[in-house]
């Protein structure tokens, strides 16, 4: 067999790297999911697809209207002003020609409007079609799958180059016939199909994620048909540009794979390796981000991985580059300096791993690490073996990782419910509105503002009243009709609400003393979201089964645990420290996974209300008289109790199959099974409870 | 202290040969050398020495007290080095130290004291900051004697302790054995002879899970004497002697013919015979071949 074989048999068995790239695909599709939640899926919720609703603006309900309808005659606009786009270029190509910044017909301002003109001339009668294009829209503004992707290539170097070096196999194999030129080589083809295989995977998960919240509408139709394909001077179909963009992003990452290729040939130590990679990788961010596209450097602009990742900048943005004063198309541009990048990495990168001696050696960042370990060599002066089984988790096995995504992951969620609220009716955010007023404790200040508040309305009707029996103009009485009428429909059925909910509390025995006036459709709501709580414990369960996997499972890797049953402290003592860690890393997760849950409650005024009893809900559908308070304990202690199961559990698999891979497997799978099942009875621990306090 | 082996089998399945077979052995204070090819059984018997394997028959007992109810207690007699083996990559040999101490028990101004010495012992105070991913083979060979020197062990049990360590090294670990066996048992298992053959006090040759010899190191020669020649032969001549199946125990070139160092109980038939003063490794390849 070919070297180039034996290099993808040695990546093939690296389940480590297969298992981080499934988890990174997955990562870049709940970041879609975060960033791009799909249109579809809003459209469900609101049940239909033209609609009105409020947003709190300010702590006051905001009209805010969304209207296909708009959409249509955008898009109508949009084709007619194409259509004059390309009519008329010749025209406009022609009157520039004769001005003197664009006469010198030896110029590149010349030449490129000639070029422009000539490249836009065959697309006069293109026809253009009205369709979805939601979906196109997203997957151009989602971006985010570069970092995946440069994850991805990193973890690749490393097993490529790194991995080896460090345990000198690289001297081994250097040492052999075909082992300078041939086995570098053979190490580029390597990286370069993963990163194929890796871009292929990652582009189909997110078109197909976008395909399902979002949808495409007809690929068939030209790629015109959706604006921000306006520029584009390509004949192709709306597919056809989806597939072409998978491509160029397996070229960007080919070009990406083979300076990280290059810089691992030439830098022997990983950290050297990663702030040189990335300082130079944050420079072309950089240039892509900040140079102007009119600037006489926009080529670097242009030119850049970061720009070309982006379908609307690889395709559709139109631009000629001043190569000798004659017009280059971007693309072109693109695809040679792409191709010469490629080759002038890979023969560098062939001729350093040849020529230069490949063993780690000490660098100065080394030394600086060395130094910094010198000085801090005090923490590791313990002998708490909580302590050190953590360091072994979270920096031999660099789970540390996991635990910043899961603050990311948190933040996101708080992030996401920490917005603007949006209602569907007007009641439902005049009701908001009045619970943010007067939520919370019945008192006898509350009570007299909500009285306020019903004078105000009855004040309203009686002015509409007036100014419809006065004998103002015509366009005076719509005016009032208008703003005192619109005032009265925002706000009176949410009023009326909060006003039967008092009626109602106040025939309940007792004073106002120890009643409270709830966010009753707030919390009913978080109650009964089964979705956001199966959601939340899924992922939380997932992260657990993937930090806890490693507790016990590292020892047997190394084969240490001889060594360690052998000490005195080495058996019961060193199971408790593993237990405890286990169960400290599970309650990160809980605390982490329930906040934005915490933060909801925070927002319907939950905790102002924790007296409040069920059955005092003017709704009644609750028999049961246990406070909300008492009821919001029970839910969190079960949902501590189910995320203590999953850590059990996942103790359980690590001492049973003393393998992290099969454990990981096996516990992602039941949380996954429990979840699935779950979702199909549309339920989870809170609904659960609340059924039986019907 | 008296560490004694009642009867010890160790059959790992049901059918399977047995790896240790019915070993009774009492040791005592001193160094004893373990011998035995590969598959003989020493690293079983010193998983049941260390308490990682029960045994299938049999006990050990500690001053007339099982090991297995002694539990912690004899494991805080035990300093245990294993064969080298994958580390913690990511903790430097002062970190990996500490966390044997607190698996050994130590309090933490005890740790600091013996972690310090043991550091110097194995002459690796200068790389205590390195991480123990860049250590030479050498050098985790000796961070592995180092922890297991932690709890300053009544029963040290070392397998394979010098291999890959320079003759320097190799001299100086086996210096500091013997100074420190006076009141410890240690048991040495090993493939190089020389290690064991001067600091013993005696020696066990393991073959097929059995004890097949024990005594000391100048009594197992003593046995050889007569038995060990020396004879120059021709290409051909060494070639007879294989295919009659001699024990060779070494080849040398001697001017167009070779030198033949050979273990048998009468003189070999071909060459310049003459006998030699026996070693170690010559009773090693008299009893397990």
């Amino acid at each position: 067999m070919r070297i180039y074989g034996y290099e993808l048999i040695k990546l093939r068995k690296r389940s480590t790297l297969w298992i981080t790239a499934m988890l990174l695909v997955l990562g870049c599709l709940v970041l879609c999911l975060v960033t791009m939640p799909g249109d579809k899926l809003a459209s469900l919720q609101q049940e239909e697809e033209d609609f009105a609703h409020y947003e709190m603006v300010d702590g006051v309900p905001v009209l805010v209207i969304q209207n296909s309808e708009q959409q249509i005659q955008d898009w109508e606009a949009y084709r007619e002003s194409y259509g004059i786009f390309i009519n008329e270029m010749a025209d406009r190509v022609d009157k520039m020609s004769s001005t003197s910044l664009f006469g010198n017909q030896n110029s590149f301002a010349y030449r490129n409007l000639q070029k422009t003109q000539l490249d836009y001339a065959s697309f006069a009668g293109t026809e253009l079609r009205y369709g979805a294009e939601s979906g196109v829209r997203a997957y151009n503004d989602y971006t985010g799958s570069i970092l995946f992707t440069l994850a991805f290539l990193a973890l690749l170097m490393y097993y490529v180059l790194y991995d080896e070096r460090g345990q000198n196999l690289l001297l081994l194999l250097k040492g052999t016939k075909r082992g300078h030129g041939a086995l570098a080589a053979a190490k580029l083809g390597a990286m370069l199909s993963g990163a194929t295989l890796y871009v292929l995977v990652q582009e189909l998960a997110v078109l197909g994620y976008f395909a399902i919240t979002h949808g495409f509408g007809d690929l068939t139709r030209t790629a015109q048909s959706v604006s921000i394909f306006r520029n584009c001077v390509l004949h192709i179909t709306l597919g056809q540009a989806l597939a072409l963009t998978v491509l160029a992003r397996i070229g960007v990452a080919w070009v990406l794979a083979a300076l990280l290729y290059l810089v691992g040939t030439v830098v022997r130590s990983e950290a050297a390796a990663v702030v040189c990679a990335g300082g130079i990788l944050a420079g072309e961010f950089f240039l892509s981000a900040a140079i102007n596209p009119g600037s006489s450097l926009c080529a670097l602009k242009f030119l850049n991985p970061f720009y070309s990742w982006k379908m609307s900048c690889a395709l559709a943005e139109y631009q000629n580059i001043n190569v000798f004063s004659f017009p280059v198309g971007k693309g072109i541009a693109m695809l040679v300096l792409g191709a010469a990048c490629i080759a002038a990495f890979a023969g560098a990168g062939i001729a350093s791993f040849s020529l230069r001696y490949q063993v780690k050696t000490a660098s100065r960042f080394s030394g600086l690490l060395l130094w910094i370990r010198q000085h801090t060599a005090g923490l590791f002066h313990t002998v708490s073996l909580l302590w050190f089984e953590a360091y072994k988790l979270l920096i031999g096995q660099k789970k540390i990782l996991v635990l910043v995504l899961l603050a990311a992951w948190g933040y996101s969620e708080v992030t996401a419910v920490s917005g603007v609220q949006s209602f569907a009716m007007p009641a439902d955010a005049a009701y908001q509105y009045y619970m943010n007023q007067i939520g919370g404790p019945m008192t006898d200040e509350s009570m007299a503002w909500l009285e306020a508040e019903q004078q105000r309305m009855a004040d309203l009707h009686r002015q509409l009243q007036e100014a419809q029996a006065s004998g103002a103009s015509e366009v005076e009485q719509m005016y009032l009709s208008y703003t005192i009428g619109s005032e009265i429909s925002l706000y009176e059925e949410g009023l009326q609400r909060v006003v039967n909910q008092v009626e109602w509390l106040k025939t309940l025995p007792g004073g106002l003393s120890g009643k409270y006036l709830v966010n009753e459709p707030a919390l009913t709501n978080l109650w009964f979201d089964t979705q956001t709580d199966t959601r939340l414990w899924l992922i939380g369960s997932l992260i657990a089964v993937f930090l806890l996997s490693g507790i016990r499972t590292g020892d047997e890797k190394r084969r240490m645990t001889t060594l360690l049953a052998s000490t005195q402290n080495g058996r019961e003592r060193l199971d408790r420290a593993r237990h405890r860690l286990a169960l400290l890393l599970t309650l990160a997760v809980f605390v982490v996974s329930q906040l934005c849950i915490l933060v909801l409650y925070s927002r319907d005024g939950a905790f102002g209300v924790l007296g409040q009893k069920l059955s005092w809900f003017s709704t009644g559908v609750f028999q049961a008289g246990i406070s909300i308070g008492l009821l919001m304990l029970v839910i969190f202690l079960l949902k501590g109790l189910s995320f203590l199961a999953v850590c059990l559990g996942t103790e359980a698999l690590t001492r049973t199959t003393k393998n992290a891979t099969v454990t990981l497997l096996l516990g992602g799978g039941i949380v996954i099974a429990v979840y699935m099942v779950a979702l199909a009875f549309h339920t989870d621990i809170t609904a659960a409870i609340l059924g039986l306090l019907y | 202290m008296e560490l004694r082996l009642e009867n010890i089998t160790k059959r790992y399945s049901k059918g399977a040969a047995l790896a240790v077979d019915g070993i009774s052995y009492t040791f005592t204070p001193g160094v004893y050398g373990l011998l035995g090819p590969n598959g003989a059984g020493k690293s079983t018997l010193m998983n049941i020495m260390t308490d990682n394997l029960p045994p299938t028959s049999g006990k050990i007992t500690l001053d007339g007290a099982e090991i297995g109810k002694l539990g912690p207690k004899y494991r805080a007699a035990l300093g245990y080095m294993p064969q080298q083996q994958g580390l913690y990559d990511e903790f430097t040999g002062e970190q990996f130290l500490w966390y044997m101490a607190a698996l050994k028990g130590l309090s933490r101004a005890e740790a600091k004291t013996v972690i310090e010495n043991a550091l110097q012992t194995v002459n690796l105070d200068r790389d205590r900051h390195k991480k123990l991913k860049g250590y030479s083979g050498g050098m985790k060979q000796r961070i592995l004697i180092a922890q297991a020197l932690l709890n300053d062990p009544h029963i040290l049990i070392m397998d394979e302790p010098t291999a890959g360590l320079d003759p320097k090294e190799r001299i100086r670990i086996r210096s500091f054995i013997s100074e420190i066996s006076k009141d410890k048992i240690v048991l040495i298992a090993t493939h190089v002879v020389s290690d064991v053959e001067f600091i013993s006090k005696e020696i066990l040759v393991m073959n097929g899970g059995k004890i097949i010899r024990d005594g000391t190191p100048q009594a197992l020669i003593q046995d050889m004497e007569g038995k060990v020649f020396e004879t120059i032969v021709t290409e051909q001549e060494h070639q007879a002697l294989v295919e009659d199946g001699t024990k060779i125990a070494g080849i040398a070139l001697a001017g167009d013919k070779l030198c033949v160092r050979v273990v048998t109980d009468t003189p070999p038939a071909l060459g310049e015979v003459s006998q030699v003063r026996p070693n170690l490794e010559d009773v090693y390849l008299w009893l397990v071949e």
